[in-house]
């Protein structure tokens, strides 16, 4: 599989599983829990025979004992299929020497679409851009992880990019690498709206420590994708900043856990691996990972 | 060089600094940063106050250090030290005609007169040397010699004669800020005495009479005959002599049209405001009293050795005006000798506010009060030319900001 930059973050997950969150849908045999019963050889539980049922599944012991007609049900499991939603605007470009949350949401959909291609899942990419989505429809084959990092590393972010549009054709988990500063709102709406068919969502809000703790020399902070926004980052309004962003943080995180969506917020200098361990631990239910 | 208000020095390098720190605080646009988040920046003036390492816009900061810096140099007064004693003398010299022996009056001024000293004359051709100008002369003139001096003398080489004083000199005098020094050189002879006046008249109760009764009779070196009507031959004889004055005053005739006003002037002014009657009278010489338009009262012409002098004011023969006292002033002005009565030297005694013991007036406070301080108008003028070019410099259009 060529990953080229990613191979060491790729070894340094390897083995880790990311389990659904809730029993998913069924489908294909999968490694997740899924809501429906079949025939495995595991024993869960007894269901009176229905007309139409497989008269391989009578448990023909029981009806000889108790001439009662009982179906064996057995758990079954099925595949979950991912997509991963990515913010290419100008925002994620920050900071102008590293672009530290871009390459930080690189190394992030890598090493999950690695991990959730282990476990058999279908994973695909949209990458919202200003000149149009780049969607790559979830897949199992082999080589889809490194086409997903070939597809990162060829865009560069700029301009201003919508992630609502995009969430409708997510697959059943569908993971949203943004830094909340676009379409938050219908963003917000969109994710709801798919956790409401079942689906499930989570976003990785990215920030950058240059965002958390801005340099102390005095500037005039303009906003890359709204240059109209420039307003003085000095020592009277740096408290200011520091606060109304902890507030804006905060909210992020509540409003979208109050609709049922997996909030992680990660920087831009965490070590990716240490990360993807975090998102994976299955979450209470709050849905604080 | 020295300052009269150092402090003044302090100040004006206290406010310099205050200057630089000023520029180190300016308002200023900061540099633009790209910040996503900018939007949580709280919104304010987009200029802000910014602490520089380095103060900019140099040459308006050194305009303004250097304008405030001579501001505070001009206000501490600075006064070139002037070689010299340190206690230097102001002698007034009375030049009137009141100085018996003028010669002598300067070897006074000459004896004590000394290097950084000056020199200021008053009266010059006056009947009497008055003090009133000579303090507001002696005051300009300690101005100019008091730089660099710890005190300053004033000597008055002055007899001092009648008239001398005014109602303004002692408060003159006590504005000189300090004591004086009174040389008292031998005033002209008193001419001011004389015998009470001969009456040559034809009436039986001349009003004058009175007056001239109530005239002090002294030993004198002229005799005065005053004559009510025309002069007779004998009387213009008399007149000849030497010392005589003749008064021709005609009676009224009984024309008074309303109060006039009328001043003798001799010795001492007087002027009288009654029912008068203007009569005619010669011109002369010498005019002795004058109408208040302006017009001649009393003249004065000279006669072998004496002098003849005519009156045209008509006294009422009926009233008390000449027995009061203003009407006795002026006629002892009247019957003052040819040419005008010579003062009367002042009692010692009677200028003892004039000499007043105390200290010396001290330099500082007289150069302080000097109206010229050259050295501060050009620090002032120069501070000002400085400031008209820090404003000519600030409203240059500001050079293209690179962002």
């Amino acid at each position: 599989m060529p990953v080229g930059p990613y191979g060491a973050l790729l070894d340094a997950v390897r083995g880790v599983r990311w389990p659904a969150r809730r029993p998913v849908t069924g489908g294909a045999p999968g490694a997740h829990p899924a809501r429906t019963r079949g025939a495995a050889p595991e024993f869960a539980e007894y269901r009176p025979y229905r007309q139409g049922d497989d008269p391989k599944r009578l448990d023909w012991k029981l009806l000889a004992r108790s001439d009662r007609a009982f179906i064996r049900l057995a758990p079954d499991q099925a595949i979950l299929g991912t997509s991963f939603v990515v913010d290419a605007s100008a925002s994620m470009a920050f900071p102008l020497l590293t672009a530290g949350k871009w390459e930080q949401a690189k190394r992030l959909v890598v090493a999950l679409a690695a991990v959730a291609h282990t476990s058999a899942d279908p994973v695909g990419l949209m990458i919202a851009r200003p000149n149009g989505a780049l969607r790559l429809e979830p897949r199992t084959r082999r080589g889809v992880v490194g086409e997903i990092a070939r597809s990162l590393d060829r865009t560069r972010p700029a301009g201003t990019a919508l992630l609502a549009p995009l969430i409708a054709g997510s697959a059943a988990r569908c993971v949203v690498l943004t830094d909340c500063l676009g379409d938050f709102d219908a963003l917000r709406a969109a994710l709801a709206r798919h956790v409401a068919r079942g689906g499930e969502a989570h976003l990785i809000h990215l920030v950058a420590r240059a965002e958390l703790v801005p340099a102390r020399a005095a500037a005039l902070a303009t906003d890359p994708e709204d240059p109209t926004v420039r307003r003085p980052l000095v020592d009277a309004t740096r408290d200011g900043y520091r606060e109304r962003f902890d507030a804006f943080r905060h909210e992020v995180a509540q409003v979208l856990r109050a609709d049922g969506v997996q909030v992680h917020e990660v920087h831009d200098d965490e070590a990716p691996e240490v990360i993807i361990r975090r998102l994976v631990r299955p979450s209470g239910r709050d849905g604080r990972s | 060089m020295s300052f009269l208000a150092p402090w003044m020095l302090l100040a004006g390098a206290a406010a310099a600094l205050g200057v630089v720190a000023l520029h180190l605080l300016t308002t200023r646009r900061p540099p633009p940063a790209m910040l996503p988040t900018a939007r949580f920046v709280p919104e304010s003036d987009v200029r802000a106050v910014a602490r520089a390492s380095r103060p900019t816009d140099l040459v308006v900061l050194t305009l303004r250090a250097l304008a405030v810096l001579l501001i505070g140099a001009a206000f501490a007064q600075p006064v070139p030290d002037a070689p010299g004693p340190r206690v230097r003398t102001v002698f007034a010299l009375d030049r009137s005609r009141s100085v018996a022996d003028t010669a002598a009056a300067r070897a006074i001024v000459a004896a004590r007169f000394a290097e950084g000293d000056t020199l200021v004359e008053f009266g010059s051709g006056a009947r009497v040397g008055e003090l009133s100008p000579m303090f507001v002369s002696a005051r300009r003139a300690a101005g100019r010699i008091a730089r660099g001096a710890d005190s300053v003398r004033l000597v008055i080489v002055s007899p001092v004669g009648d008239g001398a004083v005014d109602a303004a000199t002692p408060a003159l005098r006590a504005a000189w800020p300090g004591r004086n020094e009174l040389e008292r050189p031998r005033g002209v002879a008193d001419t001011t005495a004389a015998p009470r006046p001969g009456l040559v008249t034809t009436l039986e109760d001349d009003a004058l009479a009175p007056a001239i009764a109530r005239l002090p009779s002294r030993r004198g070196a002229h005799a005065v005959r005053i004559v009510r009507g025309d002069a007779r031959p004998a009387d213009s004889a008399w007149a000849r002599g030497a010392g005589h004055v003749l008064l021709r005053w005609p009676v009224a005739a009984g024309g008074v049209a309303g109060p006039e006003g009328v001043t003798a002037f001799g010795l001492h002014r007087a002027t009288i405001v009654a029912p008068l009657e203007r009569l005619p009278i010669p011109p002369g010489e010498r005019v002795v009293a004058r109408w208040a338009d302006g017009q001649a009262a009393a003249t004065e012409r000279a006669l072998g050795g004496g002098c003849v002098r005519d009156v045209g004011v008509g006294v009422p023969l009926a009233g008390d005006l000449t027995l009061r006292a203003p009407f006795e002033r002026f006629l002892a002005a009247l019957v003052e000798p040819c040419g005008g009565a010579r003062g009367v030297a002042i009692a010692d005694s009677a200028l003892t506010w004039l000499t007043a013991p105390g200290p010396l007036a001290a330099g500082a406070t007289l150069a302080a009060a000097d109206a010229d301080r050259t050295p501060s108008f050009w620090l002032l003028v120069v501070a000002s030319a400085l400031l008209i070019g820090e404003s000519v410099v600030r409203r240059r259009p500001p050079a293209e900001v690179a962002e």
